[in-house]
């Protein structure tokens, strides 16, 4: 569009809580997603504090069995949905416009609508504990416990709807990764130079939006079966428990790479950047990430082997199983091979990413062992398998997120995070997380069952459970030094230029907090690392005397930028209310529906009649 | 070539020792998967191990080199650069390709496994008992359903004792750690496993799959017992017990269970007489088992007395629901189920 070139900078306020409300300003979504995915993170992690307090000391009654199972429940929930996904989205909404080149998402107001049906979303999930209980039947929630002659309460319905809320964020959220990354690249981007946070975040939209849709399909049959009389999932009337497993699991699987992807993506980034070398063997790396995302699809029933699926079928899928761990390899050795002969500087941005390979391996290890069939027979649903996976998401997935906000935070705020409580946080972190999550495989082979409340004495836990606490509270005082960090770093002066890494992507290549239109004018690219060869040449590897070249600034008047939108969150208001009204639609009466829908479709028209830019 | 072979050996006994210290510290523990009572349990243990070595191998390596590359290479200069490696073919090739090596190994040994010890694959058609999972505590049946236990499953040492799993209420897992590995419980499916063990003793089970507020408290035992003494339990179960003498406490406490008022036999069953509630476990011979209220509480007076004295405070969430007792009853009624030998 011709007029677009004469479009001025709006003139909508800049600071206060109305342009939070109405951004569509990637960065400022980004933060959004941040702030409230470690908020979540918060209360998860106190979620966790209840359920190690409860096992600290055998037959303790510190929690009753109704609340410990919400608490776990509620744990896994928050972890997966309202914390690990958001994080790496926040991640992904600042930064990867930002590594490409963009000024922008390619849809800046559907992505405020993914913001707000998180937030929404978590709110309603929560909302449950003060509105007759929050769900208990885990976060997998196999039927029929989850039917309604197992729990009545609303809990399994505000799961559902929430959950439902949050898969419309993921996909929509998705969609936009996928069509940004494929769409807006700076000229030179090709998709053999992206960096491989980005590539990492691309694949993974792509599992999001594949498998997202089968738990929600399994989560409309269970609200049917909850409410409306079908019995998808009770074999009284010829439905089939398993059925659930099948549509949960094909989502599951995945989620575990939708959850780890992106922090893959960011150690890579971070290992790069701190040894000063280029990713060892990118292209192997990059179709490692789309080897696993391919291959996750087809493990799904390795955590059915005890459900009495037929021995080839379980061999299948063991084989398949095995079949990920190649691609998980190859990326670990190349992550050894960029930092080896690498010039490390030891930042706590960079401790979090070298941790992450080495706590990581354990959790690929403890995958191999789960997925040797009779093994699993013995140790599946036993604690070893709760090290195993937190192995994988907290080792894995939050380690590589704590990298990334040490490494990014001085780009977002303009300032650095203090490297001494980093570095304390860190330490805190690995000592703690080997107390609990290690000790958990053994416990685990131990025989403990996970999801008890309570055990006896006398049977070989009881020092083990204790360790775990401790270390659970180790976690948690780094988690309070973290958040005092970032809370401390924000009252100082942001004095953090361009490039405090000596970065080689191009977030590096504007300035700390970038400008609303975050490039002027944009740099060269040739290669995955445009920044290291504006800086010291593509053909100058072994240049002594880097020389920086000066990027130049742009007419800022001319920058095309989209309307600030509060009606992304009036459509999200609206779904939440629908969600609300068929949770007590059945029960009670219709009338909330109603009123949602129609708030629902004055989102859509005002979304409609708003002229995008 | 003297001195690397006394290297690794001395690494293989260094691994071994730790290796049994790991699997001893853990002897105390009932349900130790490492200390395995049956040929099935211990094919899986060796397995284990097998892939456990392997594991830790690799993680020694990974470890190793980090550890190493992070301490070696650190910066020593503000323009320190360092050449820039783009990757390396073989390197590559090989760390694809060893790893994908060693786990076809593993994927044999695996498949072999599963033929000895997957639960669709029993030795031999020995003994068949029905296991049927219940919120939350285990029925057993044997003579196809003529004898109805609960929490304890005897079995005859060294013969195969075929097991069809069910459930009428939500999924539960069967699991044995030192016997065999678990099989869901699925509710509209009939699941099959089975046990041999030859080693006679008392084995701890216990639920494994969630299955509500009391999953903690869903155990079992599995009792090993010699052909003969298992034969003659089997006829002890199969007869019915000694009426209690008439005017004793225990006659007494026979008629509180059987009157409708206290509620006993609208869940419970005891053979021959009007109790013939399901949702409960069947009581007939509730005082030879070894525990009560779902493996929670040994079978002693003192249990049985604080299990009716308030079943609620102590497993929250049981199904059993009864008015307050006192004392007075609660004595005659335990006084009756003493004799339910």
């Amino acid at each position: 569009m011709a007029t677009n070139v004469l479009a001025m900078p709006r003139t909508y306020a800049r600071t206060g809580l109305w342009s939070w409300i109405t951004t569509v300003d990637h960065k400022r979504i980004g933060i959004l997603y941040l702030v409230t995915a470690v908020a979540f993170f918060i209360i998860g992690g106190i979620e966790a504090l209840i359920i190690r307090s409860q096992l600290a000391v055998p037959a303790n009654t510190l929690v009753s069995p109704s609340f410990y199972n919400e608490i776990f429940t509620m744990h896994g929930t928050t972890m997966v949905f309202l914390a690990i996904m958001p994080l790496n989205s926040g991640f992904g909404n600042y930064f990867v416009p930002l590594m490409i080149g963009a000024r922008d998402m390619a849809f800046p107001r559907l992505n405020a609508l993914g913001y707000w049906l998180f937030l929404f979303g978590g709110i309603l999930l929560y909302s449950s504990f003060f509105l007759g209980g929050a769900p208990s039947a885990g976060w997998f929630g196999y039927a029929p416990l989850t039917e309604r002659a197992y729990s009545p309460t609303y809990g399994i319905d505000f799961w559902i709807l929430s959950l439902q809320l949050l898969g419309i964020s993921s996909i929509t959220g998705g969609l936009n990764f996928i069509v940004t990354t494929l769409n807006l690249r700076a000229p030179g981007m090709t998709i053999n130079r992206l960096p491989l946070f980005v590539w990492g975040t691309l694949v993974t939209s792509l599992l999001a939006i594949f498998a997202i849709p089968s738990i929600s399909v399994a989560l409309f049959l269970l609200l049917f079966d909850r409410h409306f009389g079908t019995s998808f999932y009770l074999p009284s009337a010829e439905g089939d428990p398993l059925l659930w497993q099948h549509l949960f699991w094909f989502f599951g699987h995945p989620e575990v790479y939708i959850m780890i992807m992106p922090p893959f993506g960011i150690i890579s980034e971070v290992l790069a950047t701190h040894s000063r070398k280029p990713i060892f063997g990118y292209a192997a790396m990059a179709f490692a990430f789309a080897g696993i995302a391919f291959v996750s699809f087809t493990v799904w029933a390795h955590h059915m082997f005890a459900t009495g699926i037929s021995p080839v079928a379980d061999a299948i899928f063991s084989g398949m199983s095995f079949v990920v761990a190649v691609p998980t390899g190859i990326k670990i050795f190349n992550w050894l091979g960029t930092i080896w002969k690498g010039s490390i500087r030891l930042t706590t941005a960079f401790l979090f990413a070298a941790g992450f390979i080495g706590q990581f391996t354990i959790g690929g290890l403890g995958g191999v062992m789960l997925a040797t069939v009779p093994v699993d027979w013995q140790i599946t649903d036993t604690y070893f398998v709760v090290g195993h996976f937190h192995y994988t998401l907290f080792a894995g997935a939050a380690l590589g997120l704590f990298a990334g906000a040490y490494h990014w935070f001085p780009k977002i705020t303009g300032r650095f995070l203090n490297e001494r409580l980093g570095k304390i946080h860190f330490w805190l972190t690995m000592v703690g997380m080997t107390m609990v999550f290690l000790t958990m495989h053994y416990v685990g082979v131990l025989g403990m069952p996970r999801r008890i409340y309570t055990y006896a004495p006398g049977q070989g836990w009881d020092l083990w459970n204790l360790i775990e606490t401790i270390g659970a509270f180790t976690i948690a005082l780094g988690v309070l030094i973290f958040v005092l960090n970032i809370l401390t770093s924000l009252r100082q002066k942001a004095t953090v230029g361009d490039d405090p890494w000596d970065g080689q992507t191009l977030e590096w290549a504007t300035s700390s907090p970038p400008p609303v239109y975050n490039f002027a004018s944009m740099i060269p690219v040739n290669s995955p690392r445009p920044l290291w060869d504006a800086k010291y040449g593509p053909h100058s590897e072994f240049a002594d005397n880097p020389k920086k070249i000066e990027l130049s600034g742009g007419g800022k008047a001319q920058i095309h930028l989209p309307n600030p939108s509060y009606w992304p969150m009036v459509v999200a208001f609206g779904m939440s209310v629908i969600s609300i009204g068929i949770i007590f639609g059945a029960d009670t009466n219709w009338l909330i529906l109603p009123v949602g829908i129609i708030i629902f479709f004055a989102g859509i028209i005002g979304w409609l009649a708003q002229p995008a830019s | 070539m003297r001195s690397l072979w006394s290297k690794w050996g001395r690494l293989c006994a260094v691994l071994i020792t730790s290796l049994t210290l790991f699997a001893l510290a853990g002897c105390q523990s009932t349900q130790n998967i490492l200390a395995p009572f049956s040929p099935a349990a211990a094919e899986t243990a060796q397995l284990f191990y097998f892939v456990f070595i392997i594991a830790v191998f690799i993680f020694v390596l990974v470890e190793g080199l980090l550890v190493f590359f992070v301490l070696r290479y650190q910066r020593r200069a503000e323009n320190e650069h360092p050449e820039q490696y783009h990757g390396n073919t073989k390197l590559e090739v090989t760390w694809t390709v060893i790893p994908a090596l060693i786990l076809v190994v593993v994927f044999a040994l695996t498949i072999r496994t599963m033929g000895q010890v997957g639960p669709t694959n029993p030795p031999g058609q020995g003994i068949p008992i029905r296991v049927i999972g219940h919120q939350w505590w285990w029925e057993v049946q044997y003579n196809d359903g003529k004898v109805k236990y609960a929490t304890d499953i005897h079995i005859p040492a060294g013969q195969v004792v075929n097991v069809e799993l069910t459930s009428d209420n939500v999924i539960h897992s069967f699991w044995v750690p030192s016997i065999m590995g678990k099989t869901d419980v699925v509710p509209g499916h009939t699941n099959k496993t089975w046990l041999l063990s030859s080693d006679l003793g008392t084995y701890s089970g216990q639920c494994a799959e969630f299955c509500g507020d009391q999953h903690a408290n869903m155990r079992f035992k599995v009792i090993v017992q010699s052909p003969t003494d298992y034969a003659a339990w089997l006829k002890s179960v199969e007869a019915p017990p000694a009426e209690p003498a008439p005017g004793s406490l225990a006659a007494q406490g026979k008629e509180m269970v059987l009157n409708p008022k206290y509620l006993c036999i609208g869940c419970h069953t005891i053979d021959g007489t009007n109790a013939v509630g399901v949702t409960g476990p069947n009581l007939t011979h509730v005082a030879s088992r070894t525990c009560i209220a779902g493996c929670l509480l040994d079978f002693n007076h003192a249990n049985l007395v604080k299990w009716l004295s308030n079943p609620q405070a102590v497993k929250p969430g049981t199904l059993m629901r009864i008015n307050p007792l006192t004392p007075d009853e609660i004595n005659a009624i335990t006084a009756y189920l003493e004799t339910l030998k």
